[in-house]
């Protein structure tokens, strides 16, 4: 990966909106080719983060760098059409008055290979020959098929994709995700999304950017994110995750679910938080037992198990069916013996 | 340090001009471009501005005798005169319009769609020509008079002039307003919640009471203070009625070259249609709020009217008789009157020279509608810079440009023409009375309703769509031409068909700066009735309330379903 040349460099962003910061020292790199899913909760900045490498709001600070060119620093402030971004807009942003073809060939001319181009795009993105139609005459899906079309029409060095899926329904949502990823895979598009979903992140990406507050928290694979968060934030952002204390101890970390044979140079009697997740649980009936079943709920191919534990804490448990358990019981609860959950000391992983 | 970077150093928001790029020559390019913007809306606004800067100027220059005028007890008559007008004609045009408004949306009256529209109509008639009709019928010894006399052996009806002509004129006008904005709040009402005050227990009067009337209150405000700005405004009807309220005082001032005191009156005036202004403005930001909440598509059942159909049916037919079957009648007699007299008139002369009055009418008809287009025009043009800044880069200068231009509706008709007589005469010799000067007056009128529609079609266009087009490599000029102007150009033909037509009715500003021997429709019938000859007036009516009364009444009736 170190191979690959870099797409986009960002250097400590910085944001201010009427004196509140809203960006503050992002940096990332995306190498060509790669696709960077950039997710967090709404108001945390990822939009405007998107929207400063586009060049539709200026810096107060960083350096934003496209293709090995600077587009933006300090002063120097290129704008959004001179910087070879494609944008796909959460609305989509078709041209209402112009027909499909007219929107995807809004930035080419009207010569025949740029006639040609159109059809291409058109094809490329599943909806051959429909050039002539208005965008009110399309699904939703399709007038993100086309606002696709129209983004790569110009052959962006990056596209930028600003939560694309969020106005379309469940079911075609699924299949959406893996078309524009693959369609961006095939054309070898680097790309920069946007999203609130944590699963979606998991699901597009290469890398993922987890923001909060105007700060990236972490940035790396998806199995790196989900497995070793480094920050409380992180790990309770993507999802299912339930922390209970723990203690340092001689060899390891001793919690109400077990013991947790790991290295740690934190103080022996340092109070910390593990990360538990659903699959890293589990427990069996056990009059003596240190939980009690609150719920379960059948999520189709298992059962996701609530299980109280003592000063009102609660983890998730996640079973197979042919374990079933009722509401009341009492059991002891432990971890699995191939858990490593995420450990937390003052909110950072150790 | 340049201009270029006084723009862009933040001095007027934290908004900077985002278009600035990198090299020099570029750089002065994009800057100059939102710069350009500025300056022409700064010249406009500036306009506007000159007009109570100018009557400051004057009446400040006058100093003791503007005082004098100020205290003087005709400078309270009339301001008594103008509240009280003002006042008889909101109360009287609300307690027409709200039965009006509530028989043709929530009752099963007869023909309630046809007369929904009928008594919608009289809005678009101009006040002086309304204000001729029904003195030439009900004048003591009008028409309508000598109809009665050999029926009923009055000899003269109750003098018309005065208070009671203006009032029952300016009322029979203008509660089209609060009919209009009641109805369209009636028919914004959730059935439902009358529906839950009677599972309540409350009677459907008591319903009515508690639930629709609390409801429709803010429109009622806004369309009573419609009304009330089109009084303080209005200048045709109470001149011609002889009521001497602050339009018809100034206008007197003005002949009779006691300038200083038209000055200052004009001043009071302005601060009066100021104070209603601001009040319509706050009570439309609350109104909003109402319209986010009510959003019901479905229709109540009409209420059923049983024997009250009939009481019903008379008081909409009166109103129809009165506001639009008389005046009509009138102008049909007269028109008829008219003709017979050229016949009579060519027949007693024997001369082949005085060829019928409609080739009389070529020429004014002409002038109307050049000189309303180019203000149209103008207006839409100058008006877009504001409209531009104010929505896609609001900061602390571009908002104000935009308060100023909405504030420029304070200024009357009346006002905007002797403000540029005075400029004219003093500083703009050359100007004065010229053709171009008449667009500036018309620009300074017309520009708050222009501004107004513009908004409103520019809000429509999502700025995301801009950005799509800077994202495709296009320049901002490119993005508005093949964007943005597509996209609002139904918008600004509409706003600037609505200008064209304002301004082809508009009296007293082409009265007063029109160049000498430029006669336009609306010039020429105030000649004539100002004379009484109520037959010559009729023609040059009949073809102004077709070219411009006619297309409003589209306008407005479309824009109101």
């Amino acid at each position: 990966m170190t191979q690959q040349p870099v797409a986009l460099r960002c250097r400590a962003l910085v944001k201010h909106f009427a004196q509140q910061p809203v960006v503050r020292g992002v940096s990332l790199v995306v190498p060509a080719g790669d696709i960077l899913v950039l997710v967090g909760p709404s108001g945390c900045g990822k939009t405007t983060t998107l929207r400063l490498i586009a060049g539709f709001e200026r810096l107060d600070g960083g350096t934003i760098e496209i293709d090995g060119r600077i587009v933006a620093e300090d002063d120097h402030h290129l704008p959004p059409e001179r910087r070879r971004v494609g944008m796909v807009f959460q609305d989509y942003a078709l041209f209402p008055h112009l027909t499909v073809g007219q929107n995807v060939g809004f930035a080419l001319g009207k010569n025949q290979p740029d006639r040609d181009r159109i059809s291409q795009l058109l094809t490329f993105v599943g909806l051959p020959g429909q050039d002539q139609k208005m965008p009110y005459e399309l699904s939703g899906g399709e007038q993100q098929r086309v606002s696709l079309a129209r983004a790569l029409s110009t052959r962006p060095a990056v596209l930028l994709l600003d939560e694309p899926f969020s106005n379309l329904d469940a079911a075609l949502r699924a299949g959406m995700r893996s078309e524009v990823r693959a369609l961006l895979k095939s054309s070898g598009t680097t790309a920069v999304f946007v999203t609130h979903d944590q699963e979606e992140a998991l699901l597009l990406g290469d890398h993922v950017g987890v923001i909060r507050d105007g700060q990236l928290e972490q940035i790396g694979t998806p199995e790196d994110i989900f497995h070793r968060p480094q920050t409380r934030f992180v790990a309770e952002f993507l999802g299912q995750t339930r922390f209970i204390a723990g203690y340092v101890v001689g060899d390891g970390i001793s919690s109400a679910l077990g013991h947790l044979s790991s290295r740690t140079t934190l103080p022996v009697g340092s109070v910390v938080e593990i990360a538990v997740r659903p699959d890293d649980v589990t427990f069996v009936a056990d009059e003596e037992g240190n939980g009690r079943v609150l719920s379960r709920r059948f999520t189709g191919i298992s059962y996701l198990y609530q299980i109280g534990l003592p000063n009102e804490i609660t983890v998730q448990s996640l079973q197979p069916h042919e374990m079933r358990m009722e509401e009341g019981m009492t059991v002891r609860v432990y971890f699995t013996a191939d858990a490593s959950p995420p450990v937390f000391y003052h909110g950072h992983s150790v | 340090m340049s201009i270029f970077e006084l723009v862009n150093g933040g001095i007027w928001g934290a908004h900077k001009a985002r278009d600035r790029s990198i090299s020099i020559g570029r750089r002065r390019w994009s800057i100059s471009h939102t710069f350009l913007l500025y300056m022409v809306a700064c010249i406009v606004i500036s306009l506007i501005l000159l007009v109570p800067g100018y009557l400051l100027l004057r009446a400040a220059e006058a100093g003791a005798a503007t005082v004098d005028t100020l205290l003087s007890a005709r400078t309270w008559v009339t301001l008594g005169n103008t509240l009280l007008l003002t006042g008889a004609v909101v109360v009287s045009s609300a307690a027409i319009s709200l039965p009006l408004a509530w028989l043709v949306t929530s009752s099963d009256l007869p023909g309630r769609r046809v007369w929904g529209i009928l008594v919608a109509l009289p809005l678009v008639v101009p006040s002086y020509v309304a204000a001729y009709l029904y003195v030439s019928l009900l004048s003591p010894v009008g028409v309508v008079q000598q109809l009665l006399e050999p029926l009923t052996g009055i000899e003269r009806l109750p003098p018309i002039y005065g208070f009671p002509g203006a009032w029952l004129v300016l009322t029979l006008i203008t509660y089209p307003f609060t009919y209009l904005t009641i109805r369209s709040a009636m028919k914004r009402l959730d059935p439902s919640l009358l529906e839950a005050a009677r599972s309540l227990g409350q009677s459907p009067a008591r319903a009515f009471w508690r639930i629709t009337l609390p409801m429709l209150r803010p429109s009622l405000v806004a369309g009573s203070l419609l009304v009330a700005l089109y009084c303080l405004r209005d200048f045709g009807a109470v001149t011609l009625l002889q009521y001497g309220t602050f339009t018809r005082v100034i206008y007197n001032r003005y002949q009779a070259y006691r300038l200083d005191e038209a000055a200052a009156m004009a001043l009071l005036l302005v601060a009066l249609t100021g104070v209603f202004l601001f009040l319509d403005h706050r009570s439309r930001g609350r109104s909003r709020y109402a319209r986010l909440s009510a959003g019901a598509a479905r229709v109540s059942s009409p209420t059923r009217l049983g024997m009250w159909k009939w009481p019903a049916l008379l008081f909409v037919g009166l109103i129809v008789l009165l506001a639009l079957v008389l005046p009509a009648g009138g102008l049909a007699y007269w028109l008829w009157r008219g003709v017979n007299q050229d016949w009579m008139v060519r027949d007693l002369a024997q001369t082949s020279q005085n060829v019928t009055p409609f080739l009389d009418l070529v020429r004014p008809a002409w002038n109307s509608v050049t000189v309303a287009l180019g203000a149209a025009v103008l207006t839409i043009v100058l008006a877009l810079p504001v409209t531009i800044l104010a929505v896609r880069k609001p900061s602390f200068l571009s908002h104000w440009l935009e308060r100023l231009a909405y504030a420029g509706a304070a200024l009357p008709g009346i006002v905007v023409a002797l403000a540029f007589v005075f400029m004219g005469v003093n500083y703009a010799r050359p100007l004065y009375q010229t053709l171009p000067m008449l667009l500036i007056a018309y620009v300074v009128l017309f520009l708050p309703q222009a501004v107004g529609a513009e908004r409103s079609s520019l809000l429509q266009v999502s700025p995301k769509l801009e950005e799509a087009g800077r994202s495709l490599g296009q320049r901002p000029f490119h993005v508005f031409r093949r964007v943005t102007l597509p996209l609002v150009r139904p918008g600004l033909v509409a706003a600037g068909a609505m200008v064209f037509l304002t301004a082809m009715k508009e009296l007293p500003t082409t009265l007063i700066l029109s160049p000498i021997g430029f006669n336009t429709l609306a010039v020429q019938v105030w000649a004539n009735i100002s004379e009484a000859f109520f037959a010559r007036a009729a023609a040059p009516t009949l073809l102004l309330i077709l070219l411009s009364s006619v297309p409003l009444a589209v306008f407005m009736l479309r824009d109101d379903s």
